[in-house]
């Protein structure tokens, strides 16, 4: 009896640790109000001593590419932080009166290639760094916060370059503008505001800011516009719930949703790329991460969105790609149905 | 422990400590105050990033003064307008005790403060702040609007000014009449360079150094 009440007690303590190895590991990064900390190259500071947004430093994680989902790039550290990504919780929230609050997350990535050089000390941080994107919430409207094209003319030496929009003439967020010729893309939705400050062309800039908007729409907290949810059928049968997103009317979708639809997918992803080529008897298209085309059997096709990566998929315009191979789409107000030919 | 030359001026009275481990590193060795300015400048202008981005707020009157977002220009690793570029270099020299540096701009930025007199007498207006052509990239390239050879055009430019008028840019170079691609640069002038001519312009700054 002893001995059985031992191995029991033995038992319970293991499933008491694994438990909570497994709590801790999902557990989000706490730093606590007037704290700051760095986990792994993530400078995070909590500067809500007197109002909080309650957005913790995964929420802004989710609005931002990872550190390794950017085919060809990877992220540096800055000279002055050490810190490839900084959390900024609450700003504005450090003492009463409380008039704004924000919380922002800025990243920097650099060419893989350069960055060996900047890990070796052989070349400084300005040489290296080759995309930065910060996004920014608010506890309002962006737009309340001056996030408008005409504040910015007005805050900036080269204001007056900036142009309204987008380098492809796509409707982007609920306000956006660029600076042509030149890797820089703005915009606002709901309480965020997107700054691609550097990347490397223009339409890269414009493909990034795509992904960034699909994020925003969705994140957990509601941080974009309201938009109902769309309900894609395949069979007949409801798939892919909510991940389905209208951006500026062009939906899209994981490639992985045309799945049912005996789509197959082979994917290659690397540190220089990452692709996907989908075929379906005999038809095929090749995909690729940030890229504003696809290749077809029957040449290269314009696409109506980039391609862009979310949670270990590419996110595609969902008609052209599915048309593509051979699969008729129709839409009805919220529901699309998918109906293989 | 940090030395610097005197006792910190405003406005880095008291100095930040983020302000000055990076002050007191780019200025190593340097035993007097144009010596110091000197590194301050070549460093900031080696490290920093002009990009479509700004850690300034103007005021409400923003012909002024202006506000300027001292940590996040930091964590944002130097990257900038010229404004940025002129209020941090403002902030590093008088961390390190080089007196009297102020942010100067070359223009106001309200159009009615802008009218004045030309040479000939008759009323004008400051349009624009226009370098000299400057020699940043490969032959042949559109001189005008991009970010390649040529006089470069801005709404205004903004710089530190020392109590002795001297300008330390850390931004923007003014090179020697004649000077190409390649040959060495003196004291004083730096190389223009932002986000996008960086790889341009690499062959130009290295000569900083040589």
């Amino acid at each position: 009896m002893q001995n059985k009440t031992f191995v029991n007690g033995a038992i319970s303590v293991m499933i008491g640790i694994v438990l909570v190895s497994i709590l801790s590991s999902n557990q989000p990064l706490q730093v606590l109000p007037g704290e700051q900390k760095m986990f792994d190259g993530v400078l995070i500071e909590n500067r809500g001593k007197e109002a909080t947004m309650r957005l913790n430093a995964d929420d802004l994680e989710q609005l931002i590419y990872g550190e390794n989902e950017i085919p060809c790039y990877t992220v540096i550290p800055t000279e002055t932080t050490g810190a490839h990504t900084v959390i900024d919780l609450n700003a504005g929230g450090e003492e009463r009166p409380v008039t704004w609050l924000r919380s922002s997350i800025l990243r920097f990535w650099g060419e893989e290639e350069r960055a060996q050089q900047y890990r070796q000390g052989l070349i400084p941080f300005s040489q290296t760094i080759g995309i930065v994107i910060r996004v920014d919430v608010y506890d309002k409207q962006a737009k309340v916060y001056g996030k408008t094209l005409s504040e910015w003319k007005k805050l900036l030496a080269i204001g007056h370059r900036f142009q309204e929009g987008t380098p492809s003439g796509l409707s982007l967020g609920e306000e956006s503008w660029h600076l042509p010729g030149e890797g820089c893309q703005l915009f606002s939705l709901g309480r965020c505001f997107v700054h691609i400050i550097l990347a490397p062309d223009p339409y890269f800039a414009e493909a990034l800011a795509w992904g960034i908007e699909y994020r925003i729409q969705q994140h957990p907290k509601r941080l974009g516009m309201v938009q109902k949810p769309l309900t894609i059928l395949v069979s007949n049968q409801p798939i892919a719930q909510g991940e389905a997103v209208s951006l500026a009317g062009v939906t899209v979708a994981p490639i992985s949703v045309l799945s049912p639809a005996q789509v197959s997918f082979k994917t290659n992803r690397t540190s220089k790329e990452w692709t996907v080529i989908a075929s379906r008897n005999g038809k095929w298209v090749k995909l690729k991460a940030f890229s504003w085309d696809m290749e077809t059997e029957k040449g290269k096709v314009k696409l109506e969105r980039p391609v862009f990566p979310y949670k270990g998929e590419l996110i595609v315009p969902l008609r052209q790609v599915a048309e593509s191979l051979g699969i008729s789409v129709q839409q009805k107000g919220q529901t699309i149905a998918l109906l293989p030919k | 422990m940090q030395i610097v030359l005197d006792a910190p001026k405003a406005p880095m009275e008291p100095a930040w400590v983020s302000v000055l481990r990076i002050s007191c590193v780019w200025a190593r060795g340097e035993s007097t105050q144009d010596g110091a300015a000197r590194k301050l400048t070549i460093e900031l202008h080696r490290r920093g990033m002009y990009a479509g981005v700004t850690f300034v707020r103007l005021l409400t009157d923003p012909d002024v003064g202006e506000r300027f977002y001292l940590r996040e220009y930091i964590r944002a690793g130097f990257m900038g307008q010229c404004n940025d570029f002129a209020d941090f270099l403002v902030c590093l020299m008088t961390s390190v005790g080089i007196p009297s540096k102020v942010s100067q701009r070359t223009h106001p930025i309200l159009a009615s403060r802008r009218e004045t007199n030309l040479p000939n007498g008759n009323p004008g207006r400051l349009i624009v702040f226009c370098t000299k052509p400057l020699d940043i990239a490969p032959t042949g390239s559109n001189p005008l609007g991009g970010p390649l050879d040529g006089p470069q055009l801005y709404p205004f430019h903004q710089f530190c000014l020392s109590e002795n008028t001297k300008i330390w840019d850390g931004m923007i170079a003014f090179l020697p009449e004649g000077w190409k691609t390649g040959d060495p640069i003196k004291n004083q002038t730096f190389v223009f360079r932002d986000a996008q001519r960086t790889r341009i312009q690499r062959p130009v700054s290295r000569a900083l150094h040589l």
